[in-house]
């Protein structure tokens, strides 16, 4: 048939496929955190935000994820430009780069990679905090994903809007709902770049204890210490950040100040045998033999999953005391 | 065989070896509770067999050199991940989402579909 006119069939087609995609794409679509958060009077952030300082790389072919890296690294004053990432987060035959090298890049150029609670509260809080977030966005739909990152440097609740540098463009205002939905189909995956010292403003130690321990390998020991510090400064009582903390500076030949934190540790929970099987391996360390092996046994009354590993520390303490 | 007549990725492969073996290190302390037995919770027996996650490691880089990554980097790259991460995306990473942002193509694609059902254009017969 060379020409074609709408017959009812086609009027017919083209309405049903309407209806399908409607449902598509509104069915799944409901923006619930956008919802919650216009909703409240006081959402405890700023009405409104920019972040007019950061940077601007406009992305090349295929390469949002240097862009957007280079674009926050620069933000928090690391030297790193999108060209010097490409080697490091591109992967050439999927044309894109993945989370964990993002993540993994970041650490290089010595500053902490942390992941956001998922939660628009959260993102906004981070960027009127002064932290842009880069975030990771399905532009397309489920079964036909567009994986893309942009970073977010503002929003205003008034107009709805979150501000982005995106792709080629320098400030992109996305509807609020339309970033809700493109960023949930991305599992509301977001990141921000810390310099050692900086915290997350979200109140959860143990996402921090995370993101500090992914830091402290590969890194100068000066700065992994300062990293666990602020921690602990703003989290004094949390075990995984003392018991972070302790390890490090076990390591590192701090015996003393190692004691200090497993001591912490043990007073803030007693029941927690890693707690005293560590102290008991600082003490050792620090030669105090006789409270190592006090420490050491209440580990072992503890028992649990670990308490083969609290008999090998028993072991190797009662070995030091036998040896002249 | 001489060694002139192996192919370049079983070079690769082996230099691979070579690398990550060196990097396996031996705990200084056994019996310490490290930060990444921590980190990773209750996969105890996961993290403390280091060979286990080296072997790990190497999947990972050779899905990557299976991704066209340049070998002159993958090693770098893959070393940089934490123990956590590396479990996290083994034997994942083709089906893992890539941030690329919109191809041109893709692009195109999307805004002669809307026109088609707007009803402006008529290319895909049957519509």
């Amino acid at each position: 048939m060379l020409c074609r006119f709408p017959t009812d069939f086609q009027v017919f087609s083209r309405l049903l496929i309407l209806a399908v995609l409607t449902v598509v794409l509104t069915g799944c679509s409901t923006t619930p955190q956008t919802n919650s958060l216009l909703a409240r009077k006081d959402a405890g952030i700023p009405p409104r935000i920019e972040l007019t300082s950061v940077p601007f790389h406009p992305q090349e072919q295929y390469q949002c994820g240097p862009a957007a890296l280079a674009t926050v690294l620069e933000f928090s004053d690391a030297e790193a430009t999108p060209n010097a990432l490409v080697p490091q987060v591109y992967v050439p035959d999927r044309q894109g780069s993945f989370q964990v090298e993002m993540l993994a890049a970041t650490r290089r150029y010595q500053r902490l990679a942390h992941v956001i609670e998922p939660t628009l509260d959260t993102l906004f809080a981070s960027v009127a905090a002064g932290q842009p977030v880069l975030i990771l966005q399905n532009l397309g739909l489920n079964w036909y994903p567009r994986w893309h990152y942009a970073v977010v440097v503002g929003y205003d609740l008034e107009r709805r809007q979150v501000l982005l540098r995106s792709g080629v463009t320098k400030r992109y205002a996305m509807g609020m709902k339309l970033f809700e939905r493109t960023w949930r189909r991305a599992d509301h995956w977001g990141m921000v770049v810390l310099a050692p010292g900086e915290l997350p403003v979200a109140d959860n130690p143990r996402a921090y204890f995370l993101s500090a321990a992914a830091f402290e390998t590969n890194t100068p020991p000066l700065l992994a210490d300062r990293a666990w510090r602020s921690g602990l400064e703003r989290w004094p009582t949390s075990i995984e950040l003392l018991m972070g903390h302790g390890n490090f500076l076990h390591g590192q030949g701090s015996f003393d100040t190692a004691i200090e934190r497993f001591l912490a540790v043990t007073e803030q929970a007693p029941g927690y045998g890693p707690g005293h099987n560590n102290l008991a391996q600082a003490l050792l360390s620090a030669n105090r033999r006789a409270e190592a092996l006090a420490s050491v046994r209440r580990a072992v009354a503890i028992g649990g999953e670990l308490e083969a590993v609290y008999r090998e520390t028993l072991h190797q303490i009662e070995s030091a005391l036998a040896a002249p | 065989m001489s060694l002139t007549a192996l192919k370049p990725r079983f070079f690769v492969s082996l230099l691979m070896l070579v690398f990550s073996l060196a990097c396996i290190q031996a705990p200084v302390h056994a019996a310490m509770i490290g930060t990444d037995v921590l980190v990773a919770g209750t996969e105890l027996e996961m993290q403390r067999d280091a060979l286990r996650e080296q072997l790990m490691r190497d999947d990972v880089m050779e899905e990557l050199l299976a991704l066209g990554v340049d070998p002159a980097t993958v090693n770098e790259r893959v070393n940089r991940m934490t123990a956590a991460e590396i479990s996290q995306v083994q034997g994942q990473l083709d089906s893992l989402p890539a941030g690329s942002g919109l191809g041109t193509v893709a692009l195109v694609l999307l805004i002669l579909i809307l026109l088609e059902i707007a009803g402006v254009i008529d290319i895909f017969p049957g519509l």
